[in-house]
């Protein structure tokens, strides 16, 4: 009985589920080795005595201690806050900046392919080296902060002094001026989001179009009945992939304090850190991911 | 009677007439609008550009120049030639190059092949490791770096080599710091710069792709991965050209990783990071001469994926607009 039950051929659908794993193969190779391992490890060494020898690690448990220690480092829950407050506040901004900026990128006007190109330039240059050099430059810095006499470029005195007329607490004049000011970050920070609303926005069947203007909707009324719920998906994608981005960027400032020890190769301890940034990341993505989901379904 | 209707509708008509002007007028207010907004943009995004430009090919005595604020009274090349040769541009050129053409390469391979197997094929757990590679994207990538390193340092052949230490003796491990392996093993399974994102968007693509394609392909006797190769594949053209594009540009600029696991290698972006501490044996910082040589080292840094851009730019954004990365 079970020498026929083997003999039976393989069913077609067993048979390309087999050779789905083989397509995919290399990824679990990698996702097991570069990924699951490394995480393992780290984990490992942020709870841990880490000493490194040849060919092995030795690691000696000493539970909570690197945590405990991180916590009490005078520059590593500053610089956690800091990181989380600043990319809290600019990703919406970034978000709905792009949202505008693929809105009006993907209208017929003369000159779109040239803007289009300028538009995606960041998407090569922005968070290498090179681009911390040229804005780090002294020149540029005072042409940015108007040191030059004839005023700064992206810098506006004129908005904060109109805003201490109005009798708004001085912290909210706070806010809109740091994001006034802002203007050039979030600008060369958009690239990747403005590609995904632009593919969005294309996706969007042209006859949804037609049939609004058929019912006579004003262009506001199709922005909000027929082209937001259509891109709300990549509006979640946006949203998560801004805030990743810019809360793992090696340009945060948790992630120079990470680097710092590192460096100094205090491996434990700075696996610590690392561990503690990647469970509020996380936390965050999964709120996010959660609500924006159930928001979209209904 | 007639008078009054007659002058209802020289009302009605009136109106309409008003109504149009008045949406012709707000047209035409909008597109004034949007280019003032797009060029004001479009400068914020050049601005930074054209100074690089414009320093890197000044003498040094036009930097604080009241009367040279763009274009310098005289072209030099001093900034660039200097900026070159401290970083020896021709070597560091090359291995840059093919290291970072290699691991494009392999990633456009290994991706597309991975998001092909989740977009055609049914197994299970499927739905669990698609999860999984959304999830490798949250992962920061300093949760693992140093793990990873320390994995490289001492390369045991995925755990192979610690048999040595069961046959009494150290375990059999070879060091991979400072060769093209690490990149190579990362690329090729799949797990490059923001992998999970490609396999995202080939996954899309091809399930967009119709079944009648794949079904004509298998009814002539096409094998799964010869259908893959000769009939899905060449159809992935605009997100093969995306993930070519952006994965190159990721890995030229990828300074973090390639400086820890590379640092010997005269990458450029490594060259680039030591120009200033080399450079400031010379120059005081702070100096003219010290801005435009970096703004210079800027130039020779960005100018080959600037010029791919350039190259490509128009194809790239039709690509984006076709692919699927759309779900």
């Amino acid at each position: 009985m079970s020498k026929l039950k083997q003999k039976r051929p393989m069913s077609y659908e067993t048979k390309k589920g087999i050779i789905g794993y083989a397509f995919i193969a290399p990824w679990i190779f990698g996702f097991i080795y570069l990924m699951v391992l490394p995480l393992i490890n780290s984990l490992i060494y942020s709870f841990s005595d880490v000493t490194l020898q040849v060919g092995y690690v030795d690691t000696v448990f000493v539970g909570f201690q690197n945590y405990r220690d991180a916590i009490n480092d005078a520059k590593f829950l500053p610089a956690m806050w800091s990181t989380f407050s600043t990319v809290l506040l600019q990703t919406p901004l970034l978000v709905i900046f792009s949202l505008m900026m693929a809105i009006m990128l993907n209208q017929e006007f003369k000159g779109r392919t040239a803007f289009r190109a300028v538009f995606f330039l960041p998407v090569i240059i922005a968070g290498s080296l090179v681009m911390d050099t040229i804005t780090g430059s002294t020149m540029m810095g005072a042409l940015m902060s108007g040191n030059v006499g004839n005023g700064g470029l992206f810098q506006s005195d004129f908005i904060s002094e109109v805003l201490k007329e109005t009798n708004l607490p001085a912290d909210v004049i706070n806010i809109i001026n740091t994001l006034v000011n802002d203007i050039f970050n979030l600008t060369w920070q958009s690239g990747i989001q403005i590609l995904i609303f632009l593919a969005a926005l294309q996706s969007v069947e042209g006859t949804l179009y037609e049939v609004a203007k058929v019912e006579g909707a004003t262009a506001w009324e199709t922005f909000w009945k027929v082209t937001f719920p259509m891109i709300m998906p990549m509006l979640t994608l946006n949203l998560l992939y801004t805030f990743i981005d810019n809360y793992t960027s090696y340009s945060s400032d948790v992630f120079k304090l990470v680097q710092e020890y590192s460096e100094k190769v205090m491996i434990d301890y700075s696996a610590a850190m690392a561990w503690m940034n990647f469970i509020v990341v996380f936390i965050v993505v999964m709120i996010v991911y959660v609500v924006l989901n159930r928001k979209s379904r209904v | 009677m007639n008078a009054i209707v007659a002058k209802i509708e020289a009302i009605a008509e009136n109106r309409d007439h008003n109504r149009k002007v008045a949406q012709k007028v707000g047209r035409g207010a909008y597109s004034v609008f949007r280019f003032l907004l797009l060029f004001g943009v479009g400068f914020i995004i050049l601005y930074p550009i054209l100074y690089m430009f414009s320093m890197a090919i000044r003498p040094g005595e036009q930097v604080y120049d009241a009367a040279v604020i763009w274009i310098p009274k005289t072209l030099t090349a001093d900034n660039i030639i200097r900026a070159a040769t401290e970083m020896e541009y021709g070597k560091s050129f090359f291995v840059t190059a093919g290291l970072v053409l290699m691991s494009t390469v392999l990633q456009c391979l290994s991706c597309s092949l991975v998001g092909y197997g989740f977009a055609k094929f049914k197994f299970k757990g499927r739905n669990l490791l698609f999860a999984l590679v959304l999830f490798t994207l949250v992962v920061p990538a300093q949760t693992i770096t140093l793990s990873l390193f320390v994995n490289y340092t001492q390369f045991d052949w995925f755990g192979i080599g610690q048999l040595g230490r069961l046959f009494g003796g150290e375990a059999w491990i070879t060091p991979l710091l400072n060769t093209i392996w690490p990149h190579f093993i990362a690329t090729i399974s799949a797990s490059g710069i923001r992998a999970g994102l490609f396999i995202y968007m080939f996954r899309s693509y091809y399930a967009g792709l119709p079944i009648e394609l794949e079904d004509a392909a298998y009814i002539d006797g096409s094998g799964f991965f010869g259908t893959y190769l000769r009939v899905m594949w060449p159809n992935a053209g605009p997100i093969t050209l995306v993930t070519f594009l952006l994965t190159f540009v990721w890995y030229w600029n990828d300074y973090t990783q390639s400086a820890m696991i590379l640092n010997e290698f005269n990458l450029m972006s490594v060259e680039f990071s030591q120009l200033q501490s080399s450079l400031s044996s010379v120059l005081s910082p702070g100096s003219a001469e010290m801005t435009i040589t970096m703004q210079a080292a800027c130039l020779i840094y960005v100018l080959p994926i600037l010029i791919m851009y350039i190259i490509l730019q128009r194809k790239f954004t039709e690509s984006i607009v076709k692919s699927g990365i759309v779900g």
